[in-house]
């Protein structure tokens, strides 16, 4: 990851917050200094080599560091990892959506190895079961739950959740090549690959070569799913059933049951690049419902989380390139239907239409491919009944035939009130799905693409085109910010720049139905704040300005990288914010924070301090509750 | 006419003869004539084709053709391949030229005649007669009093002295078309006339639910459906919707971020939300074939008469449709073939109207834009964003924008 000065003043400001100065200080050495050894980081810290070593320690042991040992030389680097430092600030939300999606026992033993960094899986155990007699009263802070809270009572359950976790890659086993920048690994592995001995011709050929690399490569990628694998060949395919939404279901962790108790030497952490999948599942659904209502991004987050079962990282490695993505995956509306929260009503989030107005053929149009760019350009009518696709074809008829069918039933629903009809089983279930398919075609019709309908397997396949989707969803919250910056004149004229490439000045104005000087205005203002610039083409030598073109243009990376960058400033300035708050409030902080007045604050303190204690805490949740905001943005634009 | 203008015209053969001139001038009529019923351009060979010249005399019909361009009833072109053609003029516009007295006055006219309605500029006439300053302008002024010609103001250069034919009205290219009032862009004009596009693309691309929750239908002001098509059964299915979740919510504890997901849910248990639940748009199912054409809104646009005088074509209709998508407001769609338009975002739009409101904050039942995180707090909307550092002149340990949005009073 590339790291500007604003990211990682964050870091370094986050570690703070949550391990201290020491490790922070370390820290924002390595990152301006890049990888030293420990001698050089006592000279840029001016810190003796004990506080040193008790602060790289510290960075260790939550893996906010690649390290690494010459074989040759004996000399250990130690390096930042800004992509570790920078998710702890997830902390909250991965720890959000690990008890939405499987359950309080999980999350418990998620936060524990957040906490912990990475752990022995006896250190786990013994934590756990030393716990256990007093679990009806014990200070975790978190709540006091009773007995029937769901959290870990003994060492079966533990190993239960553990692998679970594991073979959901949500926990992944580290290992001392753990510690190792990729980057190095690569060129490790390519060095060695390429490196001829002495004498010996170079044989091989580059594509033969490419491939050893990326074989070594993807061998040291997956080390850390050793054990998911181990537990897969065990269990068989479990996690196929995963119930999503709410809640684990028991049976799955009973079906686990006689699983091999885990070796525990094996070391664990949490992984956040699976935690980032589901998160980014969680953000699309809201993307869904933003856009189209809250029921179909109901829909569009349990088809998410069946598409993404098997997805191991949003981006595909830089280095393995596309191979390290899965085939894409597909799910059959069978298969959405039977994980959809049953709570969730699909008749509602659509509205009715007369039959005649309803295109089946293309509304059910089935793409194999992801589109081009162009929605309504590309489209390019192909007819249905070419030679390819004459049997799909087939298919859409009598699907359409058939969802027109129902759609005519629950017309007639609508019409006769008095009748209930959700106790009439068979219909309901045949109307539910139907209408839980219409969600499915509304957001593949969608200009985002949230799905693409891929096939007519079990009532239609789906698919998602991750990369185009989050496209669209870097654009949205890009032009969310230029319109509310450069108001909606500002964001009429970038769109019509992302749309036409670069375009004459005088184009502008006519366009985009504008006074030529208020172009001007807005296009200088854009340009100043670099969103836009200009190219001059002379038309001849004499370079003058009557004689020149003036070529507008967005450029859409460079944006992009500096909105992110503005995010980093935002975030460490909200952080800022609070800690001069608390400054501001040491004093109270520090009463509240006695043994003896934790836990009734509102007794012991006067009435004038809880107030100011209490505004404080909504300060305090409002920055924080920003700074998770700005994070999600900066997932978008980063890491989704 | 025609005879006085044999009479004036000078016949460079011989003009000794007066049957000879008779013939030519009879000649002349009846070619000019004929050019008239044909068409428009003609090349030498398409005028002897005619048959009007006797024995297809090159020579005469050189003489004849000369002699109507002398008159301007001829005009004379010359193609890029180099071959000649000829056009005919109107006996009126003709005409004109008789009025011109002086030959600059001709030579001034012809061209402003050329340039038709984009007009010509004073520079352009000067550079390409190559006359004196003064010379020209006094055929100008001259012209102008004949009412020959009229200057005018081209939108593209506002600043240019240009003329142009008195008897036929700027093109435009030169008045900018429908949107320019005065040579001005009439920007409220274009405002309103967005809005009430804007209004009907979401009226006519969504789905208008009173969707009232059981709650509310208690209430009793839900009940009345705004539009003929929605039956009293959705406000039913709602509460019966409601009345299983209720059920499910007492059967199983529904995990909290569940229950949130739930909108029913919501609305039972939070007030705020349940305000959130007043009529609301729907998206219309997939397919669906009726969302509005440019061609429906240019109809639209003319039927109400909202933009009294101006005539929009469709691609004027189309310019604006194709701001508004710029502007993130409505989305094209193609549906069997056929590109139509619908509101973006349409979950959260509101079911007001967004023309012809008065209040001049101007946000109300307006467009539902998404706002970015980034620019609801201070940072985002910064004006000294790149100067803020920590030590420096402003930075958060005195920024004044934080205090406010933390609703603490400035000190």
């Amino acid at each position: 990851m590339f790291v500007t000065k604003h990211a990682a003043e964050l870091c370094a400001l986050l570690v703070n917050d949550l391990y201290g100065e020491l490790p922070s200080r370390i820290l924002a050495a390595l990152f301006t200094k890049g990888r030293s050894t420990i001698t050089q980081l006592g000279l840029y810290t001016q810190l003796g080599p004990r506080q040193i070593r008790n602060g790289l320690g510290v960075l260790i042991q939550q893996n906010l560091l690649y390290h690494h040992t010459d074989a040759d030389t004996k000399r250990t680097t130690y390096e930042a990892n800004p992509d570790a430092c920078y998710n702890l600030v997830r902390s909250g939300k991965i720890l959000e959506m690990i008890e939405s999606q499987y359950g309080k026992a999980e999350r418990d033993l998620v936060q524990t190895l957040l906490l912990l960094g990475y752990a022995r899986i006896a250190e786990l155990t013994h934590a756990y079961v030393s716990r256990a007699p007093r679990s009806n009263g014990h200070a975790n802070g978190n709540g006091v739950n009773g007995a029937d809270s769901g959290l870990i009572e003994s060492e079966a359950e533990l190993h239960n959740v553990l692998s679970h976790l594991i073979r959901c890659e949500i926990i992944e086993t580290v290992r001392p090549q753990s510690f190792r920048n990729p980057n190095d690994v690569y060129h490790e592995i390519e060095a060695e690959v390429t490196k001829t001995a002495p004498g010996e011709k170079a044989t091989k050929t580059k594509i033969d070569q490419q491939r050893q690399i990326m074989e070594q490569y993807r061998a040291f990628k997956d080390q850390p799913k050793a054990l998911k694998r181990q537990l897969d060949q065990f269990g068989g395919p479990v996690t196929k059933r995963r119930k999503l939404g709410n809640g684990l279901g028991e049976e799955d962790r009973a079906m686990e049951d006689d699983m091999p108790p885990l070796n525990p030497n094996v070391v664990v952490r949490v992984n956040y690049d699976k935690c980032l999948v589901e998160l980014r599942s969680h953000r699309l659904a809201s993307f869904a419902k933003d856009t189209l209502g809250e029921v179909t991004g109901e829909v569009y987050r349990t088809l998410l989380g069946l598409l993404t079962m098997d997805v191991s990282r949003c981006r595909a490695d830089p280095f393995l390139g596309e191979e390290s993505i899965a085939q894409q995956a597909t799910a059959t509306t069978m298969d959405v239907y039977e994980h959809l929260d049953e709570s969730i009503n699909v008749t509602t989030g659509i509205g009715k239409a007369p039959k005649d107005k309803i295109d089946y053929q293309s509304a059910e149009k089935i793409k194999t491919a992801p589109a081009g760019n162009d929605m309504i350009n590309d489209d390019s009518d192909e007819d249905p009944s070419g030679p390819f696709d004459s049997d799909d074809s087939d298919d859409m008829g009598t699907k359409g035939s058939f969802s027109r069918r129902s759609r005519s039933v629950s017309k007639t629903n609508g019409a006769r009130p008095t009748k209930v009809t959700f106790e009439d089983a068979a219909t309901s279930t045949d109307n539910r799905l139907d209408q839980m398919r219409a969600h499915l075609l509304l957001l593949a019709e969608s200009k985002h693409r949230f799905v693409r309908h891929c096939g007519t397997q079990g009532r239609g396949q789906w698919t998602v085109d991750f990369d185009q989707v989050m496209e669209r969803l870097r654009e949205t919250e890009l032009d969310a910010s230029i319109e509310q910056s450069f108001g909606r004149h500002g964001l009429r004229l970038t769109r019509i720049l992302r749309e036409k490439g670069k375009l004459d000045e005088k184009m502008l104005p006519s366009a985009a139905l504008m006074k030529k000087t208020d172009v001007q205005a807005k296009m200088l203002a854009m340009q100043m704040a670099g969103l836009v610039d200009v190219q001059e083409v002379p038309k001849d030598n004499t370079r003058v300005a009557n004689r020149t073109l003036f070529f507008w243009f967005f450029d859409r990376e460079r944006s992009q990288a500096q909105i992110l960058d503005d995010l980093y400033k935002a975030m460490v300035r909200a952080l800022q914010t609070l800690q001069v708050e608390r400054h501001r409030e040491r004093n109270i902080l520090s009463f509240v924070e006695r043994k003896d007045v934790m836990g009734k604050e509102e007794e012991v303190m006067t009435a004038e301090h809880y107030n100011k204690y209490n505004r404080h805490l909504e300060e305090q949740n409002k920055l924080l509750g920003q700074v998770m905001r700005l994070d999600e943005m900066v997932s978008i634009f980063r890491e989704y | 006419m025609s005879t006085s203008a044999t009479g004036a015209g000078p016949s460079r053969a011989n003009g000794s003869s007066d049957a000879d001139s008779a013939k030519l001038a009879v000649l002349k009529e009846l070619l000019y004539e004929r050019c008239r019923e044909e068409g428009d351009m003609f090349s030498q060979d398409d005028l002897l084709r005619m048959e009007v010249i006797p024995n297809r005399d090159l020579l005469l019909l050189a003489r004849v053709v000369q002699s109507l361009s002398d008159d301007k009833l001829f005009i004379t072109m010359r193609e890029a391949s180099g071959q000649v053609l000829w056009k005919w003029r109107d006996k009126q516009e003709a005409h004109k030229y008789k009025q011109c007295t002086t030959d600059e006055q001709v030579m001034v006219y012809s061209l402003i005649d050329d340039s038709g309605g984009d007009g010509i500029w004073t520079q352009t006439l000067q550079k390409r007669l190559n006359m004196h300053d003064s010379v020209l302008k006094n055929a100008i002024k001259q012209l102008q009093a004949k009412g020959l010609i009229a200057p005018f103001k081209n939108v593209e250069h506002p600043n240019k002295k240009m003329y142009i034919k008195a008897s036929i009205r700027p093109s435009d290219r030169a008045t900018g078309g429908p949107w320019y009032t005065d040579q001005d862009l009439d920007e409220a004009f274009i405002e309103d006339l967005q809005r009430v596009v804007f209004d009907f693309i979401k009226r006519q691309s969504s789905y208008h639910s009173t969707h009232a929750g059981a709650a509310k239908a208690a209430h009793g002001h839900a009940q009345v459906p705004k539009k003929g098509i929605i039956k009293g059964g959705l406000s039913d299915a709602a509460a019966k919707g409601k009345k299983r979740d209720a059920t499910e919510m007492e059967a199983k504890p529904v995990a909290p971020t569940t229950a949130a997901k739930n909108p029913l849910a919501v609305s039972s248990s939070t007030a705020a939300a349940a305000s959130r639940r007043e009529p609301a748009l729907l998206p219309l199912p997939a397919g669906y074939m009726a969302y509005p054409t440019v061609r429906d809104i240019a109809r639209l646009l003319s039927s109400s008469g909202i933009t009294n005088n101006t005539i929009l074509s469709e691609g004027d209709v189309k310019k604006l449709v194709d701001v508004l998508v710029w502007d993130n407001l409505v989305e094209p769609i193609k549906v069997a073939g056929k590109v139509g338009y619908r509101v973006s975002r349409i979950a959260k739009q509101s079911v007001e109207s967004w023309a012809g409101r008065e209040d001049p904050s101007g946000r109300g039942g307006g467009p539902e834009l998404y706002i970015s995180p980034l620019t609801e707090a201070p940072c985002g909307r910064c004006p000294v964003f790149d100067l803020c550092e920590e030590g420096g002149p402003v930075g958060p340990s005195n920024c004044e924008y934080f205090k406010k949005w933390l609703g603490k009073e400035i000190f």
